[in-house]
């Protein structure tokens, strides 16, 4: 029989190594236990590392996330897409999953790459030989777990005990019931797990987690994953865009106001509505700009449409700020203050700088 | 469903009315847009290249992709079409790309495009737009615009049994005489000329040095359920002495049988797998069977031949089937051993059949010690004594226990008692031997245990017909093919 060409791929070469060495990495060939060099197939939401051929999935041990922070702490983890990555410290472990959830696993088995150590190579750039595919989709992968069951899946069988019924009794009738049904191994329920290798238990984060850490919480993943995530947008993004749609319906809405302002309503209601004329004038202090009800004589400076008045300064917290602002400054106003008493309209200009 | 002429709706007399007016029950239906055009047909060399209209086309589908996805919200079909203008003319099977038409359906579901399973299958296209593209004429279909397509097969009459996109389709009379023309042209095109030229597909011995993906054409020797989602295929087409291997899933070609000719398009030599020779799919690969009584078929399995059983090449790589069935039951459907021992309760066919085509592997043969396979059975008193201590062979048997799993069992903790008990002649020929003494048939013992080393290995699996009775599960019309 010839002898078999070399393995191109590494993950293969490893992966089928562990199922030989019947799971147990210890005695995996120490000189296939060097560094990888992988391509980041995916970062979010699974982490997805490529070595040319296949990819399978990473799993981040707490020190290889506190130890990749500390050292890179400008780099997301789940932003890693597309890059290259090397894997300092790692080793395999088998654990029992169900395959119909876990599409890196095959035969309700997965062979887990955890990493204890890795760090980004974020000026290089691999292109792989070929469109990397699942390595549990693999034609001799497969094959080879299943022998890994099959193995004990023998081993248990060749320990049952069952009995040869004699001829006597299968030429008597039984009734419709089937018989022959041999139970093996001695798992409780009905999926067989009499496995030889030792389950691995390495606690690793999950990708949810490190996402949420460096993201935020309210952070949304975006929908198209092959696409790079980008740093900037987010929360401040947001919040100026919302900020000028505001101040564009206030906008709007002053000139509303304006055309009510204008209209003479009748007399008996004119006393309550009409507003008096020194502050007329003084859009920005009368206009309404939110809701039906009452609302602050001033557009909300945070660009929100609530009507409250949550996010402005009372007068006397102005008042505080002024005091504030000219100690530091040495005594220098903001803006004019008005002499005749008027609200002055540089208290609005005054408020807004404030709040930005 | 086919077209009606419209029918002219009775004007009401008042003019206020005739606003309001709905047609009567009595009047004839209103005609639905398009019903009243005829299309016309052009041939594929034949239309018109510079009109800048749409056309419509029928032709016979000689390659096909998968339906696939190009971007967020398109998915593209794409195929190659003759009819009788435009063909591979050559009857050596070599031509070039001006003997076929190009069809590309874009749409924006999967639904929406066609699966094309059978090379020979009649597409007929309404409102493609036709242009050159690396000289070939292409036919361009914007399913989510305005253009449909339905697909006949190439068997039967009428256009009963097509497939189409949209909720109907129209089909007038007059298409008739289309369709059966374009039909005979078909079978007698696949009937004399190879089709598919050389230069359109590989052959497997050149398929390693092939850098970008390539099309097969071969014969599947075997079909071997690799895993309740997974089909793998045993192929050959005669280039070389090996057989090679590709993974089908089942949801997607689940036509495929031992013996078919197949089309193979888009496919890659995988350099990863040492062991064996595998062919790797993408989401867009597509597996089309050939008609069986076409020409390219006809040499191709003359050219494949039959994959011959070697005991030396037993090693758990391949799946290794050791047994063959008698011929008389090569068309029983395989039923999983779930159906055979937990479903037959609930399962009506099951219940009202005794005899069944199963598969499955060995974990463990009884008796252990070969030599008590066999017995001294007494009809009298229907027993069996062991041979061991005595001379003679007389009213030997065969009693032997097998151990089983299947596809199906693979994940529970159950092996399944399947019994080689030849006392009624069951399974009698099943080890190629006469059951004898093998206390003192040493060439038989030795024969046996070689069986039971094969039987027992990984990846060899066993083909039987078993029957049931009185609740086991009888081997029976079945022996091992070497």
């Amino acid at each position: 029989m010839s002898k078999p060409a070399a393995q191109q791929s590494a993950f293969k070469q490893l992966f089928t190594e562990m199922l030989t060495q019947g799971g147990d990495f210890s005695k995996v060939n120490k000189d296939l236990k060097r560094p990888l060099k992988t391509y980041v197939k995916e970062s979010y939401p699974f982490f997805l590392v490529t070595d040319g051929y296949f990819f399978v999935q990473a799993y981040f041990t707490k020190e290889a996330v506190a130890e990749f922070r500390s050292k890179f702490n400008n780099v997301n983890i789940t932003d890693l897409h597309d890059r290259v990555i090397v894997l300092n410290s790692w080793s395999l472990e088998i654990r029992k999953v169900n395959s119909a959830e876990t599409f890196t696993s095959y035969g309700n088995l997965e062979i887990r790459l955890i990493v204890n150590s890795f760090k980004p190579n974020l000026n290089e750039r691999l292109n792989p030989t070929r469109y990397p595919i699942n390595l549990f989709r693999d034609d001799e992968l497969k094959t080879q777990i299943q022998q890994f069951r099959w193995n004990a899946i023998n081993a248990a069988a060749g320990k049952a005990k069952s009995e040869i019924p004699d001829l006597a009794r299968v030429q008597t009738a039984s009734k419709g019931k089937v018989e022959g049904i041999v139970k093996i191994g001695s798992s409780k329920g009905d999926d067989f797990a009499e496995f030889s290798f030792k389950e691995g238990t390495t606690a690793t984060l999950s990708l949810k987690d490190i996402f949420v850490q460096e993201k935020g919480k309210d952070a949304s993943p975006a929908k198209d994953t092959t696409a790079v995530p980008k740093v900037k947008g987010g929360a401040k993004g947001k919040g100026k865009a919302a900020q000028k749609s505001a101040e564009k319906k206030a906008a709007g809405v002053s000139k509303s106001a304006e055309k009510v302002l204008k209209y003479t309503p009748s007399k008996s209601v004119a006393k309550k509505e009409t507003p008096q004329k020194g502050a007329a004038g003084k859009q920005s202090a009368k206009k309404s700009v939110g809701g039906k009800k009452a609302t602050p004589a001033m557009p909300s400076p945070g660009g929100k449409k609530s009507i409250k008045t949550t996010d402005q300064m009372s007068m006397n917290q102005f008042k505080k700020y002024l005091d504030w602002h000219e100690a530091k400054k040495g005594g220098k106003t903001i803006g004019k203050r008005s002499t005749t008493g008027k609200a002055s309209t540089a208290s609005g200009k005054a408020s807004k700088r404030s709040k930005k | 469903m086919s077209s009606t002429a419209p029918a002219a709706v009775a004007a009401p007399k008042k003019a206020r009315a005739a606003k309001k007016a709905t047609p009567s029950k009595d009047a004839a239906p209103k005609a639905k847009r398009g019903e009243s055009q005829r299309y016309k047909y052009s041939e594929l060399n034949k239309a018109s290249l510079t009109s800048g209209e749409a056309q419509h086309i029928y032709g016979v589908i000689i390659d096909a992709t998968f339906p696939y996805k190009t971007n967020q919200d398109r998915y593209i079909c794409s195929l190659k079409i003759v009819d009788p203008s435009l063909y591979i003319k050559s009857q050596k099977g070599t031509g070039d790309s001006s003997d076929f038409a190009t069809v590309v359906l874009y749409a924006k579901r999967f639904e929406d495009l066609p699966i094309i399973t059978r090379l020979g299958d009649i597409i007929r296209v309404h409102r493609a737009t036709l242009r050159l593209y690396n000289g070939q004429r292409q036919f361009n279909a914007n399913i989510f615009y305005n253009s449909s397509w339905a697909v006949f097969p190439q068997e039967g009459a009428g256009h009963g049994g097509a497939s189409h996109s949209g909720k109907n389709y129209s089909f007038e009379k007059s298409e008739d005489a289309t369709l059966a023309n374009i039909r005979k042209w078909a079978q007698g095109y696949f009937q004399q000329y190879n089709v598919v030229s050389s230069d359109l597909y590989v052959p497997l011995a050149k398929a390693a040095g092939q850098k970008s993906d390539f099309d097969v054409v071969a014969k599947v020797n075997q079909v071997f359920e690799l895993d309740e989602y997974t089909n793998e295929l045993r192929l050959r087409d005669g280039s070389g002495a090996q057989t090679w291997n590709v993974l089908a899933l089942k949801l997607k070609f689940p036509n495929v049988h031992a013996g078919d000719v197949v089309r193979i398009r888009s496919a890659t030599y995988d350099e990863t797998s040492t062991q064996k020779k595998v062919l790797l799919l993408s989401h867009y690969s597509n597996i089309l069977t050939v008609p069986a009584n076409s020409k390219l078929a006809k040499e191709v399995k003359a050219k494949a031949g039959d994959e011959k059983l070697d005991k030396a090449a037993i090693n758990g790589v391949n799946a290794t089937v050791l047994t063959e069935v008698d011929k008389k039951h090569a068309g029983l459907p395989v039923h999983s051993l779930l159906d055979l021992f937990h479903n037959i309760e609930t399962d009506k066919e099951i219940q009202s059949k005794d005899t069944f085509r199963t598969q499955f592997y060995v974990t463990k043969i009884e008796s252990a010690d070969v030599k008590e396979w066999t017995k001294s059975y007494d009809k009298k008193t229907k027993k069996g004594a062991s041979f061991k201590g005595q001379k003679g062979n007389a009213n030997a048997i065969y009693q032997v226990q097998f151990l089983v799993k299947d596809v199906s069992t693979q994940f529970n903790s159950n092996t399944y008692k399947v019994l080689l008990y030849t006392h009624d002649g069951l399974g009698a020929n099943f080890f190629n031997t006469p059951a004898d003494n093998l206390y003192t048939n040493d060439k038989a013992a030795k024969k046996l245990q070689e069986y039971s080393g094969l039987l027992t290995k990984f990846n060899s699996w066993v083909d039987a017909v078993v029957e049931r009775r009185n609740g086991f599960y009888f081997i029976k019309d079945t022996k091992i093919a070497f």
